[in-house]
């Protein structure tokens, strides 16, 4: 751990003092979309597979926690990990069957199903409650010494509590990244043939990344389906896999820290925003767009010099 | 050690590689040379899993191994590393990373162990560092290791290349032209890396279009054109044999 990483959580833990309800509950939608942007960004930012779908094994993550509750009333502390293992295998599948596509055709291939599985959803209504979604369901309590803790609706516990899920996560995929796995991801990012001339079995590489990038999905969307009491989905829709890809981009991808930026850039700037509700997409396309122009690599991000490569 | 057995590979009428067979011994440099496009770069595609022949055997010993069929991540954990005629190096990788991809097959620990930091992850992270920081000194670059590895000039460049494929820890090491666009302090250097390999009992293959590196530095030379072996021999009697000397200079004209 880096001292960056350990004065960010500091900070993070102490925020509550300062903060009211109404601005936890935006730091703990950050803090959702940091998850997703650590997880994106092992796909994307690591690996170089353009995903965007992504939202889709979120919502995977989200039912999955949100069915077993309702059915059987497990718990969150329970119910995250199959939300996880579920997420990770549909995230898995859709990487098996695009496998042999990449670049743009995976782009394509990969907004197809996400898309695909938003519509299952919204259309499964004697299962998932259709476009209704799906509602009741209970929210996460603790056992302490005093009696039983509710977490109800308040901000407070959900905030720590994705404070503990995003370090969780961070440190899954900082582990991952930090390893002969993120060394071989960002090898075959920058060239496929040299990658497996050096033992790096690509396909498989290929489908291991987008599992470990799906099982992140999966638990945010687990803890979003608890925090909400209620999913419905139209909360997973193209424009959240396209926003969560935006906090990777801007961060700079393939660093970890930058999703991170970019998750808190991006889902406090709209919130900031709303008064001039009519300008926020135009102030939001805007900033991308000069952001693009002056560090195309991402405010974190390492510069790619590929033209110099190439010129020999 | 290896041994290439008629094998043959056609690029729709263009026949690449025309029953070509050789024999690479233990400890050999074994030069490959031949005019553009006779068929050299194939050859090692061949070898490597990046192509695969449509007739012929290639064939491992020790343990005897059929390379025809496998996929190219096999190969290299078999023993047989590359490098690239046109630099394949990795845009947004350090020096040291370079090498640690190079390691890949030498750090055979698994999606757990990464994840719970295992024993086992420790111990193969920390020999598969060791070894890197090893070739970057043998190489010269340990002072650039955190460098970005475009940044450095072209002669490093294939340097480095070579560390990478070096840190496989291959039996057999495939160099594709490596001192195309070197200049001469940069050749004489070269000459002495790839005898610093040879000394460590890494056998080598040599594309190479320079007479002044394959002829000092091979054992053993092949010569290709147009996809077939015209000669192979030492390298005194190639230079003298006179296919070979048509097959670069051309034919002297009967009426002249």
């Amino acid at each position: 751990m880096t001292k960056g990483t350990v004065t960010f959580f500091a900070i993070s833990v102490a925020v509550p003092l300062v903060a009211n309800a109404y601005q936890l509950d935006v730091l703990t939608s950050v803090l959702i979309y940091a998850m997703l942007a650590l997880g994106l960004n092992l796909i994307v930012g690591l690996a170089g597979l353009l995903h965007l779908g992504y939202a889709a094994f979120f919502a995977i993550g989200a039912y999955t926690y949100a069915l077993l509750n309702i059915h059987w009333g497990w718990s969150f502390w329970v119910g995250w990990a199959p939300a996880v293992l579920i997420a990770a295998l549909g995230s898995g599948l859709v990487g098996a069957s695009a496998l042999r596509v990449r670049g743009d055709y995976l782009a394509i291939v990969t907004l197809g199903f996400g898309e695909i599985i938003r519509l299952i959803f919204n259309n499964l209504d004697q299962w998932t409650g259709g476009p209704n979604g799906l509602l009741g369901i209970a929210h996460p309590t603790l056992w302490l010494p005093q009696g039983m803790y509710d977490f109800s609706v308040k901000s407070l516990p959900y905030y720590y509590l994705s404070l503990v899920l995003l370090g969780g996560v961070w440190l899954f995929c900082h582990r991952l990244s930090h390893s002969r796995l993120g060394r071989a991801w960002m090898a075959m990012r920058d060239d496929e043939l040299a990658a497996a001339c050096m033992g790096i079995p690509v396909l498989k590489m290929k489908l291991l990344v987008q599992i470990c990038g799906g099982a992140v999905a999966g638990l945010a969307g687990a803890f979003f389906a608890a925090k909400q009491g209620t999913v419905t989905p139209d909360s997973f829709d193209f424009i959240q896999s396209v926003m969560v890809l935006s906090m990777v981009v801007l961060g700079g991808m393939g660093s970890m820290r930058g999703a991170i930026l970019g998750a808190m850039l991006l889902g406090v700037l709209p919130e900031m925003l709303r008064g001039a509700d009519q300008y926020r997409m135009l102030v939001f396309g805007l900033s991308m767009i000069v952001m693009m122009r002056l560090r195309p690599q991402g405010l974190l991000g390492r510069s790619h010099k590929e033209s110099q490569l190439a010129a020999h | 050690m290896l041994r290439i057995d008629q094998i043959s590979k056609r690029f729709g009428g263009v026949q690449a590689l025309d029953s070509v067979s050789f024999e690479l011994k233990q400890g050999q440099v074994l030069g490959v040379i031949g005019p553009n496009g006779a068929g050299k770069t194939t050859l090692f595609n061949c070898l490597t899993g990046v192509f695969q022949p449509e007739q012929g055997q290639v064939q491992l010993n020790n343990p005897k191994r059929d390379l025809v069929g496998r996929r190219a991540e096999t190969i290299v954990k078999w023993g047989i590393s590359r490098t690239f005629q046109n630099i394949r190096l990795f845009s947004g990788m350090s020096v040291l990373e370079h090498i640690l991809v190079g390691g890949y097959t030498q750090t055979p620990y698994g999606f757990l162990s990464t994840v719970l930091r295992s024993k086992n992850f420790h111990r193969q992270e920390y020999e598969v560092q060791t070894q890197a920081y090893a070739l970057l000194e043998l190489l010269g670059l340990e002072h650039l290791k955190q460098q970005s590895a475009v940044d450095l000039p072209f002669g490093l460049q294939r340097r480095l290349e070579i560390g990478r494929a070096l840190a496989a820890q291959p039996k057999i090491l495939l160099l594709d032209e490596p001192a195309a666009g070197l200049n001469p302090v940069e050749k004489q250097e070269l000459l002495q890396v790839i005898q610093a390999i040879q000394k460590r009992g890494v056998s080598v293959i040599l594309i190479e279009h320079d007479m002044q590196v394959v002829m000092p530095l091979s054992d053993w030379v092949v010569v290709l054109d147009h996809g077939r072996v015209i000669a192979q021999g030492d390298a005194v009697s190639i230079q003298k044999d006179p296919q070979v000397i048509e097959a670069y200079l051309g034919k002297a004209s009967e009426d002249a």
